[in-house]
């Protein structure tokens, strides 16, 4: 329980140190969901991205609330796969990876679209406003795909920086994970 | 009255109701002396507000009576009276949310706010989670600046590279979880586990205003569904602003 904690504080001050590179499309918001997701599995990962939303919207701005659908979905995903064994191998990684950008633009999508009438204030609105208006494609469309170009890199960043910190954990935390050897 | 109000914005197709929603907000805001970081919230949704005008007012996929066209270079851009109608509809209901949330958030002590959920029968495990992460954040704010210094002072310069931020991750992370490691052992002396009614600091009892206005709330929102129900959704057609077309 306490490692949910340490995953939502991470979750939170880690989308304020994605801001220092300053690269637009890089939020660093599903680390901490991640790490618990690989340690402690679905169910405390999902909590984890619940309750990561529910304290933004408290601490900053209500807005992100509703996202709290999206960080549920991709730690029930991530904890399903980690509890399986599919975070063990590269190829196998490689295929949460993908199914993880598919399932977060997916979701997040839908919010954008009926909940804010397809606008995040980010920059990735400029690339929503050139489909729209240059190839005619609907909203949910244009916003999907506007969010999935720019999603492997955050998500890459993500998944790298979460298992560099699963190495350096102590052996207590990574042998008691469906990640580590014993589980 | 949060809750009254966020669902009697979204009662009516109409930006009007939301908008009076939003307003009744401002007067609360200003008697709580929070008017400044009330506004502050909204700086979170400026941007958004202006895209979603954009949005919905040029690109309304559906049934539509096209406004005014405009051209900006090989781009034709239609202005469209329902998106319009949309966007109006969702700014202010998004306002009005946005409003009576922070509201409740800047004038709730958090642990007012989980301790009054307890009540009602939130498990007690969810508001420790959510109470303890509160206090996390903060440390954890402080832990980072000081490992983005230490590295700095080894000559590490993050610039765009996003990969640079796993040395700063590692120990930002390891740090908490040794401190966190603490606050559990501490718990644990203290038998969080035990299965008995557990006391706090702090406690809330309804008060005879919270009954008043729990009873205002509920009165306002039956109103605004029987408002609905006798009036309508509010929708003005097109044709009741252009009848000549």
């Amino acid at each position: 329980m306490s490692f949910v904690v340490v995953g939502i504080a991470l979750n939170i001050v880690a989308s304020r140190l994605a801001t220092l590179t300053g690269l637009p499309g890089i939020y660093m918001d599903l680390m901490g969901t991640f790490l618990t997701a690989l340690i402690l599995g679905p169910w405390w990962a999902a909590a984890t991205g619940f309750f990561t939303n529910i304290l933004n919207g408290i601490m900053f701005s209500p807005v992100g609330i509703p996202f709290a659908i999206v960080n549920v979905a991709f730690g029930l995903l991530t904890g399903y796969a980690a509890e399986h064994g599919w975070t063990k191998t590269w190829p196998k990684t490689a295929v949460v990876f993908i199914l993880s950008c598919l399932i977060v633009s997916f979701t997040a999508s839908i919010i954008v679209v009926f909940l804010f009438g397809g606008a995040t204030g980010a920059p990735q609105d400029i690339i929503v406003f050139a489909l729209l208006s240059a190839t005619g494609w609907g909203m949910f469309s244009s916003v999907f795909i506007a969010d999935i170009v720019g999603k492997p890199i955050d998500m890459i960043i993500e998944y790298a920086v979460a298992f560099a910190i699963l190495r350096a954990l102590p052996g207590e935390y990574r042998l008691k994970t469906p990640y580590g050897k014993k589980k | 009255m949060t809750a009254a109000a966020s669902v009697s914005a979204v009662l009516f197709y109409s930006p009007i109701p939301a908008f009076l929603i939003f307003l009744g907000c401002l007067p609360l805001a200003a008697v709580g002396r929070v008017f400044v970081s009330f506004l502050k919230r909204y700086t979170f949704i400026a941007s958004m507000i202006i895209v979603i005008v954009v949005f919905q007012s040029f690109f309304y996929a559906f049934e539509h009576h096209v406004i005014a066209t405009y051209s900006l270079g090989p781009i034709t851009l239609q202005l469209r009276y329902e998106g319009v109608w949309k966007a109006l509809w969702l700014v202010t209901i998004i306002s009005a949310f946005v409003g009576w949330l922070s509201l409740l958030f800047i004038t709730t002590h958090p642990g007012d706010l989980f301790a009054a959920l307890q009540d009602l029968k939130l498990p007690y495990l969810a508001s420790f989670i959510v109470l303890s992460a509160l206090q996390m954040v903060p440390m954890m704010q402080r832990a980072l600046n000081l490992c983005i210094e230490a590295q700095r002072s080894r000559g590490l310069e993050i610039g765009r590279n996003p990969l640079k931020l796993v040395p700063i991750a590692i120990p930002l992370t390891v740090g908490a979880l040794e401190r966190i490691n603490k606050m559990s052992w501490s718990l644990e002396g203290r038998a969080f586990g035990s299965t008995g009614s557990k006391t706090s600091l702090r406690s809330t009892e309804l008060r005879t205003v919270d009954w008043v206005l729990m009873v205002v709330s509920a009165v306002f929102l039956g109103a605004m569904i029987v408002l609905r129900l006798a009036w309508g959704s509010l929708y003005v057609p097109y044709e009741v602003f252009f009848p000549s077309s």
